[in-house]
């Protein structure tokens, strides 16, 4: 019951995010608690704003965010750098999933 | 990241391994406490290794004790890890300590001297007067004045307008601007005639002093006299003289005629290539090599020159690379035109030559007749307007 009600503040907040970026006309990100991921080719992901690692090996690295689950699949993936904020990830990145 | 993995390294860090269940817990529990890792590699599902700061370190035992893992150091990296290192090895610490102290001492000797802008001066020239001035190879680089070099040049060697002397290390690039040429002095009692430089026919004239001796449309010869300077007078006035002065525009033909054979060689690379190298080393030059030449015998030779210079501050150390490529030619018959057009361009290119700097060329005619199976003959004709005028001196 607790879970559900945190699950709708957490929507509510996010639209809310959604409605003022929309309106100030500026990145999501700026005004909402977001995850925002940067690829450089398929070499290289930076990740802000996720919560934690659920798994952590060269074929698939599974992180968590806020609302859903980060999965990304690749050859020879490699944390180069991790802070409480951002992970840096390099390697051969095949697929990213968002669910 | 770079400058990140470049501080730790300065400050000294650890390689450890995370040896447990469920390692990837103690990552998170890490990064919620601002602990920075990185390079975390997995090396299997129940280990990851990664880098971590020394003082860094001491944080993970309570997180290792909560997660249920083991962290064991592997590696210890950076600099005070290498210094620790060198004070074990009183020695080698004394070696390395007397081979920089050496190497600064011997970078205070200038080991490459390079002169820059000369065209009419001699480079060996300039080169024994910046001896004779003190800056030679092998000589005490803090002992070079360049303000007094400068001087010392510009007065020794008159040709010269500027010199800039930049040091960087052990090379020492001097840079030279050589004076224009004084401009001849207009001098009035000196009287003369303007002669025909060539033969042409006269287009046009424009007259400043004396007297015209030809019209336009005359046709003259070379060292025919186009504006006298010397004026007669019909009433028993003696004859003035004067300086001739002005421009005189004549039409002058040139014609060249040469052979061309219809065969065209052709070089083309067989992709063998053989590579030379010189040693620059404190002024000495060291041969790499046995055989000076190359074993081609129709090649071509691209130098390259590379040099030890951090920072842009020259050590002393060089190394030119020669490298020859081996050629073979080919040789290929050409139709007549395409020839011909080839043997225009090289006559037209003589004749511009030898035509007046300031010449303008207002027709070119080109014919070619064939001599034999392989041979062609090309003629052009080129008509030029150009000053012909020149001041001679009056008898």
């Amino acid at each position: 019951m607790k879970k559900k009600a945190a699950d709708h503040g957490g929507n509510i907040k996010k639209a809310r995010g959604r409605r003022l970026s929309a309106l100030l006309d500026v990145p999501l990100d700026m005004v909402a608690d977001v995850p925002r991921m940067t690829l450089n080719d398929n070499r290289e992901l930076a990740i802000e704003n996720y919560k934690s690692i659920e798994c952590y090996e060269p074929s698939e690295i599974r992180l968590r965010s806020k609302d859903y689950r980060i999965t990304i699949l690749g050859c020879g993936l490699q944390i180069i750098a991790i802070t409480d904020e951002e992970m840096l990830i390099n390697g051969e990145i095949q697929s990213l999933s968002l669910c | 990241m770079l400058l990140t993995r470049l501080f730790y390294y300065i400050r000294g860090y650890l390689v450890i391994t995370i040896a447990g269940p469920y390692p990837e817990r103690f990552l998170n529990v890490c990064s919620n406490r601002h602990i920075l890792l990185w390079d975390v590699f997995s090396c299997s599902s129940s280990v990851l290794k990664c880098c971590i700061s020394m003082h860094s370190f001491r944080l993970l035992s309570p997180i290792a004790r909560k997660t249920g893992v083991h962290v064991k150091i592997v590696e210890k990296r950076g600099f005070p890890i290498l210094l620790l290192r060198l004070k074990k090895r009183k020695i080698f610490a004394l070696g390395l300590l007397t081979s920089i102290l050496l190497l600064i001492f011997i970078n205070q000797f200038i080991w490459k001297l390079e002169i820059v802008g000369c065209k009419t001066v001699s480079m060996t020239y300039v080169t024994e007067k910046l001896a004779e001035c003190g800056l030679k190879i092998g000589a005490f680089r803090p002992y070079i004045d360049e303000k007094k070099l400068q001087n010392q040049m510009l007065i020794q060697i008159p040709e010269l307008a500027w010199l800039w002397v930049d040091k960087s290390g052990s090379k020492v690039v001097v840079q030279v601007k050589e004076r224009v040429p004084v401009p001849e002095i207009y001098d009035p009692t000196l009287y003369c005639n303007l002669i025909a430089t060539k033969d042409g026919v006269i287009d046009s004239m424009v007259i400043k002093n004396g007297v015209p001796m030809v019209s336009l449309g005359d046709t003259v010869r070379k060292g025919d006299i186009l504006v006298s300077g010397l004026i007669l007078s019909e009433k028993g006035v003696e004859p003035r003289r004067l300086q001739s002065e002005g421009e005189v525009y004549a039409r002058v033909w040139y014609e060249k005629t040469k052979a061309f054979s219809l065969w065209n060689s052709v070089k083309k690379e067989t992709g063998k290539k053989e590579t030379k190298r010189i040693l620059h080393c404190f002024g000495k030059h060291i041969n790499l090599f046995r055989q000076s030449k190359t074993k081609f015998t129709d090649y071509t030779e691209e130098t390259r020159e590379y040099e030890l210079a951090p920072f842009g501050h020259y050590m002393g150390i060089g190394l030119t690379t020669i490298t020859y490529t081996e050629q073979v030619c080919h040789y290929e018959k050409m139709n007549a035109e395409t020839t011909a057009q080839k043997g225009t361009l090289e006559l037209t290119d003589i004749i511009d030559k030898a035509a007046a700097p300031n010449g303008q060329q207002k027709d070119l005619r080109t014919n070619y007749t064939i001599i034999d199976e392989d041979t062609i003959e090309v003629t052009v004709v080129a008509e030029y307007l150009e000053n012909i005028a020149e001041k001679i001196k009056m008898t």
